[in-house]
């Protein structure tokens, strides 16, 4: 009996156990699931409607919680875990607000925005040009868009020489004041470093312990940066780009561009074929010369620009009249090595390899106009744009020139384009109308004797020069007014007249212009 | 910019003659320099081509009196008209207190004038001026030829801002001396404001 009763007890005991074991493991798991739904709920109600309200629903939950000290503490480190997720959420979202206002920012940004077209501008700026002289002078001059004070220094003899300054305010030293400046390579400057390895250095203005001998050269106080590009022609660094600026915002990017841009345009300055100096590759080779017609003619382009740089009428001369003598630069050669005491100092520098691609003018018996074959040329203009190619005198090569362009077949997509046509036509016949006008005597002969471009090459090449700079692309692809003008006025529509050494007309596709 | 030398009392001023090719800047500096007393004037300095046109300047110094115990000089210079020496327009005017524009009457230069005035305007931009505010004169030139524009139409097609304008024709001395004294006095209001008196 007491067996039973006691058997009996236990089985009650052990029911009544396991009752409050269930409804403890019920009650605890209905605690967990109430805590996940919250933490939860908060969560997504804290993505939606930020942090304050998520701590209010926090706090809400909590109270009616149960009060166990365990679970309490539990709830305590859920909680903790849950502020510190919070914390590194928001963070995160701040840090993608902040990026996404920044990228908004710059896409926005007029500065950004007209970078890159800039620096394409510079690039064919710099690009276009015939002569070392002019290829230094345009770098200087387009760097000048992107910093606000440049200098370009040549080496020589050990130091760099200020071979042309922009941008120095004329109140305190001035552009012109700085040429001819010298720095001995010798000190601890960035010049030096930039040069000795080759590389751009940007910095602060006294990264370098000598760096003040060059702000006393520049008669400057202490700008906020300042940068140094070395340009390298031929693995020999022959000058280096100076810039600084107030502010910390100086493009080194576009400037380390536009050296490495000069330093191959002077590179390649030397298997540029005749008539190609002042475009970019798509001036027609004048037909019917032979291989050593042009290596003569580049010779003899060489020497002329040479002596036009030395006696020049335009940059060069204005340098020897108005400033202190700069160093003169050496003649545009094919091999571009040049006399050590001029310009830049390529006399240590290995024997010029020879090239490695080179230039095959096309054999005497070519058709002329294979040089600047418009239907081979893409269009570069809308359907609407249909162009006549040029009359069947074009192809004899007797004349070895193009005949006459006709621009009455020429469509203009809207007004706009149509003025851009006439004002081109107005500036060529200006450029051509004062060709005559300066040379009446010469344009006389010239037409007697079939070589006007011979006797007005200087002149001729000039002027294309300046109408080339001042047309617009969309107007060069579509028709080239200045040969037009110049066959008229000078030639008297008689392509004869202008002389087998005249270049045809030169159409550059929108895409070669870009 | 006018230079004022204190040590030396003196006060220099630079100005331009611009305008289209062969409108006769260097002809008004010549009748100048010709007409000028000899202790007035310095050396008439002219780089020009075989041709004697103008290839980079003509420069011509001249003293214009005493300007509060100052002695004033003008720096005369000319520009080469041909379009294509742009460069070198562009550093001659450096600098510029004053401007003469030199405008070619003749019918068949119009374009060349009116390009050459736009490039002024370019060029003077391009070096902190404004056309708008810089002392200028405005001369038509050539006048006595037979295929010249009427003064109203150049004058409408060529004058910015109320400048004051003369007819000149500059190898027989006409107009030369009006635009000179027109210019300089402008550049000695301007000097006189910027000294504060």
């Amino acid at each position: 009996m007491s067996i039973d009763f006691e058997s009996k007890l236990q089985q009650y005991l052990y029911s009544l156990i396991s009752t409050s074991n269930t409804n403890l493991a019920n009650t605890f798991d209905s605690f967990q699931l109430t805590l996940q739904q919250t933490i939860s709920e908060a969560i997504n109600r804290a993505i939606q409607e930020g942090l304050p309200l998520l701590a209010d629903s926090v706090r809400k939950e909590y109270a009616s919680l149960p009060t166990d000290p365990t679970l309490l503490a539990m709830a305590s480190e859920i909680s903790s875990m849950l502020k510190t997720a919070i914390a590194e959420r928001d963070e995160a979202l701040a840090a993608a607000s902040a990026a996404k206002e920044q990228l908004a920012a710059l896409t926005s940004s007029p500065q950004t925005t007209s970078v890159v077209p800039a620096l394409k501008s510079a690039v064919f700026e710099i690009q276009k040009h015939a002569t070392q002289a002019e290829i230094l002078t345009s770098l200087v001059e387009q760097s000048a868009n992107f910093a606000p004070r440049i200098v370009l220094f040549v080496v020589k003899s050990g130091n760099a020489v200020a071979w042309l300054a922009k941008g120095f305010d004329s109140n305190t030293i001035g552009d012109e004041a700085i040429r001819g400046k010298m720095l001995a390579l010798n000190s601890d400057t960035i010049l030096r470093k930039a040069l000795s390895k080759q590389t751009t250095y940007y910095e602060p203005p006294l990264g370098h312990k000598d760096n003040k001998q060059i702000f006393e050269l520049l008669s400057s106080p202490l700008p906020a940066v300042i940068a140094a590009i070395p340009l390298v022609v031929r693995g020999k660094a022959a000058a280096v780009l100076y810039a600084d600026a107030p502010s910390e915002n100086l493009d080194v990017d576009s400037l380390d561009i536009l050296v490495d841009v000069a330093a191959l345009t002077i590179e390649l300055l030397s298997f540029r074929p005749k008539g190609s100096d002042v475009q970019l590759g798509h001036k027609p080779s004048p037909p019917g010369h032979t291989s050593q017609k042009t290596q003569g003619t580049l010779e003899e382009n060489a020497i002329k620009s040479n002596q036009a740089l030395a006696k020049s009428s335009e940059i060069s001369s204005t340098e020897s009249v108005v400033t202190a003598p700069a160093p003169s630069f050496p003649p545009a050669s094919p091999t571009i090595t040049t006399e050590p005491q001029k310009g830049f100092d390529f006399a240590a520098s290995p024997a010029p390899t020879p090239p490695s691609f080179s230039f095959t003018p096309p054999p005497a018996t070519e058709p002329p106009q294979k040089g600047f074959d418009f239907a081979a040329s893409p269009a570069p203009t809308p359907p609407s744009f249909s162009f006549t190619p040029p009359p069947s005198a074009t192809a004899d090569p007797r004349k070895g020139i193009s005949g006459p362009t006709q621009q009455s077949s020429l469509a203009f997509s809207d007004e706009n384009e149509r003025k851009l046509h006439e004002e081109a036509r107005r500036f060529a016949r200006l450029l051509v109308s004062e060709i005559k006008l300066y040379n009446e005597k010469k344009v006389e002969e010239g037409r007697k004797n079939k070589d006007l471009y011979d006797r007005l090459k200087e002149d001729i090449d000039r002027s294309r020069q300046a109408y080339e700079k001042r047309v617009n692309p969309i107007v060069a692809a579509k028709f080239d007014y200045f040969y037009d003008e110049l066959l008229n006025i000078l030639g008297e529509s008689d392509p004869s007249k202008l002389g087998s050494d005249c270049p045809g007309p030169v159409i550059i596709p929108l895409e070669k212009q870009k | 910019m006018t230079f004022i030398n204190y040590a030396s009392r003196e006060i220099n001023c630079k100005i331009v003659y611009y305008g289209p090719g062969l409108g006769g800047k260097t002809t008004n500096l010549q009748y100048i320099y010709d007409t000028t007393a000899p202790q007035a004037k310095g050396k008439l300095i002219s780089l020009a081509t075989e041709t004697d046109r103008t290839l980079f300047f003509d420069f011509l110094p001249l003293e214009l009196g005493t300007v509060r115990g100052f002695k004033t000089r003008f720096h005369l210079y000319t520009v080469p008209g041909q379009v294509f020496y742009d460069a070198s327009r562009k550093l001659i005017l450096k600098g510029v207190d004053g401007v003469v524009f030199v405008a070619d009457s003749q019918v068949e230069r119009m374009d060349a004038n009116i390009e050459s005035l736009w490039n002024l305007e370019t060029n003077l931009k391009a070096q902190g001026y404004d056309l708008m505010k810089i002392p200028y004169v405005l001369q038509l030139n050539k006048r006595d030829l037979p295929n010249v524009v009427s003064v109203e139409e150049l004058k409408r097609e060529l004058m910015r801002k109320g400048e004051p304008v003369f007819e000149a024709v500059a190898n027989k001395g006409i107009g030369v001396f009006d635009t000179l004294k027109a210019v300089a006095k402008q550049v000695l209001v301007e000097l006189k404001k910027g000294s504060g008196g």
